[in-house]
């Protein structure tokens, strides 16, 4: 064969893997928008190759997050709220399997955390005027009378017995408020979905509670801020999300109401029965959004002096801790990950025991 | 230049690293907002000044854009949290009102964050 006759061979399968190493690296287009489900605004960045997929994954945040909103609302009518009626009565009756899933996690989690921890204490949010769909108005807390009343019937989520689907608590002092957890139970469910719709790289942030897989477009990992407990403009640090990973703030600046000068945050401290108060954010990185929600709550209740215990406990490697003096406390390796700290913050290191 | 005046410039450049180095912020002005009901979705530029009105769930919310920030000057909710939220100028930031379903998100192609938690 000669030269020229092997060229003329070599050309059409020259161009043919060219023509496949284009395809193949066809750079995914990023789809990025806002939905309002959830009681919240859900960012989302999809990257893919594929519109339609892309239509199918948006389709999917929105009514997956629609029916899930219905189905763990605290005070509305639904499935949680019959649960609530349910338990009340201290008999057994069958549970609304949507609900299971969720709540043998927030029971095992609750464990986990020590109590600190608990969804069973909505009588106790409700008392604090904090079950409210249109933000929260200023008005008088519970009396000191009214809160060592609740506290004395001290509803825990191992008052909850669950067996197969019949579930019945022993303690009618138990009302569930899942709010701590929902988000993240959700969010992780709705990554489950996109994975399952061919999505490979997305980033999904549920009112400010983020998990991501894959990586961006352009190669490198999700790029996420902290925002600043008391600058709204202002962002803590930055930090690379690795595949899978949930990255969950808890602050005290998300709900709260001033009463005769004095501000009261949204996160209740099941032991004193008063909003946990030594803590301005918490963030927590960890793969189950379920677990890193639960975890944000726990360890904000925990404050200064218990998160490491806690961290410990609830296996949370990596958090992030700013103090009521604005002070900040992480553990070595959330330390070795953050970017681009404010010059304002100063972070101790302090690791789990 | 004497001895004295180049330890004076070496002096002036340290002094000027170590300022730039402290004031820096990752945060990024935005340029452009992207506005979000459930009647309409649409990008608007920062750059000019003007009211909008959003047509959301409960009514209509009043929403003004003044030197490169944006704000709800009104809202048919009961409480007002979107209007007390204030002005917003940098990409990332979020100004919502959840009642009426209107949400002002602002961009800008400089911003280093792919998502804010928070």
């Amino acid at each position: 064969m000669s030269s020229l006759s092997r060229l003329y061979l070599s050309l059409p399968v020259a161009v043919m893997v060219t023509l496949l190493m284009t395809a193949c690296s066809q750079k995914p287009r990023l789809y990025q928008g806002s939905v309002f489900t959830f009681g919240t605004i859900v960012d989302y960045s999809i990257a893919t190759t594929d519109p339609a997929v892309a239509q199918r994954a948006i389709n999917a945040i929105q009514q997956d997050l629609d029916y899930m909103h219905v189905a763990f609302h605290a005070w509305h009518p639904g499935p949680l709220g019959r649960i609530n009626q349910l338990l009340a009565t201290t008999g057994l009756f069958t549970a609304n399997p949507s609900i299971l899933p969720l709540l043998r996690e927030s029971r095992q989690l609750s464990i986990e955390s020590q109590g600190l921890f608990n969804p069973a204490i909505g009588h106790l949010i409700k008392a604090w005027g904090f079950q409210s769909d249109d933000g929260v108005e200023d008005h008088a807390p519970p009396t000191p009378a009214q809160i060592k009343a609740w506290l004395a019937k001290n509803p825990q989520m191992t008052d909850i017995v669950i067996k197969n689907i019949q579930i019945r608590s022993t303690n009618p002092a138990v009302r569930l408020d899942l709010g701590a957890v929902a988000k993240g139970y959700a969010v992780e469910q709705i990554i489950d979905h996109l994975q399952a719709l061919g999505i490979k790289d997305a980033i999904l942030n549920a009112g400010g509670d983020i998990k991501a897989i894959g990586q961006h477009p352009d190669g490198r990992p999700w790029y996420v801020g902290i925002t600043h407990p008391r600058q709204k403009d202002a962002v803590l640090a930055g930090l690379d999300v690795m595949p899978g990973e949930s990255v969950f703030t808890s602050g005290d600046y998300e709900r709260f109401f001033t009463y005769q000068g004095k501000r009261y945050d949204h996160i209740i401290d099941p032991r004193t029965g008063y909003p946990a108060s030594q803590t301005e954010s918490v963030t927590v990185i960890t793969s189950s959004a379920t677990r890193a929600d639960a975890a944000a709550t726990a360890l904000f209740i925990a404050g200064p002096s218990q998160w490491p215990s806690i961290a410990k406990a609830m296996q949370i490697k990596y958090v992030l801790l700013i103090d009521a003096h604005g002070h900040g406390e992480a553990t070595p390796a959330m330390l070795k990950r953050l970017k681009q700290i404010n010059p304002d913050l100063k972070i101790q290191s302090r690791s789990l025991p | 230049m004497t001895r004295a005046d180049r330890l004076l410039l070496l002096v002036a450049i340290i002094a000027i690293s170590v300022f730039a180095f402290r004031t820096w912020q990752p945060s990024i002005n935005a340029d452009r907002v992207e506005i979000i009901s459930p009647f309409e979705h649409k990008t608007v530029s920062l750059r000019q000044d003007k009211t909008l009105f959003v047509a959301g769930a409960l009514g209509r919310s009043e929403i003004r854009i003044a030197q490169h920030r944006i704000r709800f000057i009104d809202s048919p909710c009961t409480t007002k949290f979107c209007v007390l939220q204030g002005w917003a100028s940098h990409s990332g930031e979020l100004r919502v009102c959840l009642p009426n379903k209107v949400s002002l998100r602002l961009l800008g192609s400089k911003s280093p964050f792919d998502s804010l938690t928070f």
